[in-house]
This record gives structure tokens, C-alpha cells and sequence, in this order.
């Protein structure tokens, strides 16, 4: 088979589908967002957020959606939930989520366990692996993009282990920051208040 | 179905006079072995359309989005110095071992220093063996200014990105032995001249 042959590609193992397909189920999934003001249109219903005037430093990790307006350098990790780094987002991080949305900016590599969609906004400079990856015009993007599904189910398989194997007890439900570093020059800070004035982390 | 069928298929359709198939591309492309991964690294920006052509493709497609930076390096600067900003836009950690590289337009916009630099830092981005596919101006005396690039669309169709409109400049119409002396290690395979007027190069290492 042709790499480029259009009418026998992938391994029949997963569905395809084009960047018109994912904007159709982004549209379906999203239409009733609960998200006000940052990452309108992109994740689910009662998102927890992280403002735009929140920094973090270290690991973040939670059990559900979150949308990011803030700062966060080091490392996320949503792998049962969507992950939205909105317009004002500023991530430096490798990211693992189940759905990851980008609109704002991001330096690191990106695991989506389900599909990675990059808006016209975003501007990305890392790696991204997911079985689905949709791309908007007008994006950013300076990297690259893991295509064969057997790469990415191999990628996704070892950052999933590598990042499981670091985590420490997680709170079910919520979103905790194991601060590493200081945030705007403190000390470490309880994951609580880390994580921010604003939602429901 | 090809690249080069799908284009085929698409004939007569509503193609608009900046767009043309790239034979030379499809050909290679079509033409790289069955069931091996590969690595395709794009100078251009990313565009949606290729994604959806790569999509589900055993391939790496690495988007280097260099062409505005590479336009811009300042040819006055000593030939160490533009090493090491060709290694710095294009850093061989992410984009090496490419099996095939797409650098459309690029050449007609480079001043001489600069494009002996990029063909100095190619052989560090391309995997023993792999090819360069090169689109230049050959016919026409002028080309816009700035570049308006060019991509690769999902049904395989190589496309202009914006309109031609604005300045223009004079087009440098490389000889083809000139390109290969400047790109220094890469041996030219093939040359084809497109009904548009311009020409399409595989170099490989």
C-alpha cells in the first residue's frame, strides 16, 4: 500500500476522519458549554478554570474537565477528562489529557488519549500525539505531528506509564498541583490554593 | 487511490488558476515504500488541508513553519553565524531523519549565503537517502513579494496561500545546476517544468 494511498489508509483499526468531521463533533459536544468568558465552545459542561492570573509550577493532575486561562510550567496530567488551554493560557508543559483544546499558546509536547484540536489561535511549539488531530487555519504550530496509530498508541502507552508512575495519592474528583517550584516567587502553596481563585479545582 | 489519482479525479472541477498538481510530488510520494514509517518535514506552515491528506498515514509529518524566518536571515552575517540560526529555526532534535523534505518557493527568496547555509544544515535533517522537493519560479520574470506560499491541499492539489495581489520582485529563476551546486551534498534526481511555469526538483542525499 501507498503511503499516500488515500483510499486504503490507516490500519482499519480506528475511524478517520477529517478536520471537517472533528469540527462537526466539537460543535455537537460543546454547544451548551458551561464555560464563560475563556474557552468558550471548547469542553464540557461545569469545567473547573484556572485564571489568567494564576502561575503554576510543577504537576497538575485532576478528575475533571479543566480549562486553563493561566500559567502552568511543568507537567498535566487529565487522562480521563478534557483539557481546554484557552486564548489567555500560557502552558510550558507536557501535557496528557483525554481531549485536549488549544487556543492559547503551549511549549511541549501534547498526548491526547481521544484527539488534539488545535484552534485558529493557538500557536504550538512541541509534539502531538493523538489518534485524532484537527487543525484550524490560521494556527501556530511549529513540530510534529505523529500520524501512524501504531507510533501514537505506543507514545500514548509509555507517557501515560511514565506519568502514572510519578503520581502521588491524587484526590478523586478534583485537580491538585504538586507544587515543585515557587509560583510568582513563594514558596510551595497547598494544592488548593494553587490551583486558584476561580472554578471548582 | 493516489495522491495523483485523487487530483486526476478532481479534474474540471472548480480549480482555480493558482492551483496546480505537482506530478513530480505525487510520484514520490506515492512511490515511497508500502508499510514503512516515514517522515515528512514541511518548511511551510501548517495548514489543515495537509493534515487531512497525511491523516492516517504511517508517517511523522514535521511542520518546521520557516520559511518567513529563513527569508529573513541576514545574508551579511558570517557563514558560522547562519549555521547555527539554520540550526536554531530547524534544530535537528525535532526534525531529523526526514525522508522526504518540502521546500516550496524557498530558493526563488534566498539570498546566496543563506541558501548555501540551509543546503550545509539539509544533510543533518534528511535520513540517508531522503529527498528534497523543491517547487521554484522558472517562466516568470517576477514573483510576489513577500512570498505567498505554497501548500500541499487534501485532495492533493498544491495550492497558493492568500492572493498575488501587492508587490512584486524579480524572480531569480535558478538554473537547476546552480541549485545543485549550492545545495552542496545533494544530487539532483529530477527536474520537471509545470505547465505554470514552474519546476519541480527531487534532490536526494
Amino acid at each position: 500500500m501507498a503511503m499516500f494511498d488515500l483510499g486504503k489508509r490507516g490500519d482499519g483499526s480506528k475511524p478517520e476522519s477529517s478536520q471537517e468531521d472533528v469540527k462537526m463533533q466539537d460543535r455537537e459536544t460543546t454547544g451548551a458549554s458551561a464555560v464563560q468568558g475563556s474557552g468558550a465552545g471548547t469542553s464540557g459542561r461545569g469545567a473547573a478554570v484556572i485564571g489568567p492570573s494564576i502561575h503554576i509550577e510543577g504537576t497538575l493532575r485532576g478528575g475533571e474537565d479543566l480549562v486553563i486561562e493561566g500559567q502552568i510550567n511543568g507537567r498535566i496530567h487529565l487522562p480521563e477528562n478534557s483539557l481546554t488551554i484557552g486564548a489567555k493560557g500560557r502552558i510550558k508543559a507536557e501535557v496528557y489529557a483525554h481531549t485536549v483544546y488549544v487556543e492559547g499558546s503551549v511549549d511541549g509536547d501534547l498526548y491526547g488519549a481521544d484527539r488534539i484540536v488545535i484552534r485558529k489561535s493557538a500557536e504550538i511549539r512541541g509534539n502531538l500525539m493523538a489518534p485524532r488531530v484537527a487543525l484550524e487555519e490560521g494556527a501556530r504550530f511549529k513540530g510534529a505531528i505523529e500520524m501512524d496509530s501504531k507510533a501514537v498508541e505506543s507514545a500514548m502507552n509509555k507517557a501515560k506509564q511514565a506519568s502514572a508512575a510519578e503520581t502521588p495519592a491524587t484526590t478523586n474528583g478534583a485537580a491538585a498541583a504538586d507544587n515543585k517550584g515557587a509560583s510568582a516567587g513563594s514558596p510551595a502553596k497547598p494544592a488548593a490554593e494553587a490551583v486558584g481563585a476561580k472554578g471548582g479545582a | 487511490m493516489t495522491v495523483a489519482e485523487r487530483e486526476r479525479g478532481r479534474a474540471g472541477g472548480s480549480q482555480s488558476s493558482g492551483d496546480f498538481p505537482a506530478r513530480l510530488l505525487q510520484s514520490t510520494v506515492d512511490c515511497l515504500e508500502a508499510g514503512e514509517r516515514r517522515v515528512i518535514l514541511d518548511l511551510g506552515p501548517a495548514h489543515p488541508g495537509t493534515l487531512d491528506l497525511l491523516s492516517g498515514s504511517r508517517c511523522r509529518y514535521c511542520i518546521g513553519d520557516a520559511l518567513e524566518a529563513l527569508t529573513r536571515l541576514d545574508p551579511e552575517r558570517e557563514p558560522g553565524e547562519l549555521d547555527t540560526a539554520l540550526a536554531q529555526l530547524l534544530p535537528v532534535e525535532v526534525f531529523a531523519n526526514a525522508d522526504l523534505v518540502l521546500s516550496w518557493q524557498l530558493f526563488d527568496y534566498l539570498e546566496r549565503p543563506v541558501l548555501e547555509a540551509f543546503g550545509r544544515h539539509l544533510p543533518n535533517l534528511l535520513a540517508p537517502g531522503g529527498h528534497l522537493h523543491a517547487i521554484t519560479e522558472y517562466s516568470a520574470g517576477t514573483m510576489p513579494d513577500p512570498m505567498h506560499g505554497l501548500f500541499l491541499d487534501r485532495d492533493g492539489t498544491v495550492r497558493r496561500i492568500g492572493t498575488h495581489a501587492g508587490q512584486r520582485r524579480t524572480a531569480p529563476r535558478h538554473a537547476p545546476a546552480e541549485l545543485q551546486r549550492r545545495l552542496g551534498g545533494l544530487q539532483m534526481e529530477r527536474a520537471v517544468l509545470l505547465g505554470n511555469g514552474m519546476q519541480e526538483y527531487l534532490f536526494r542525499l
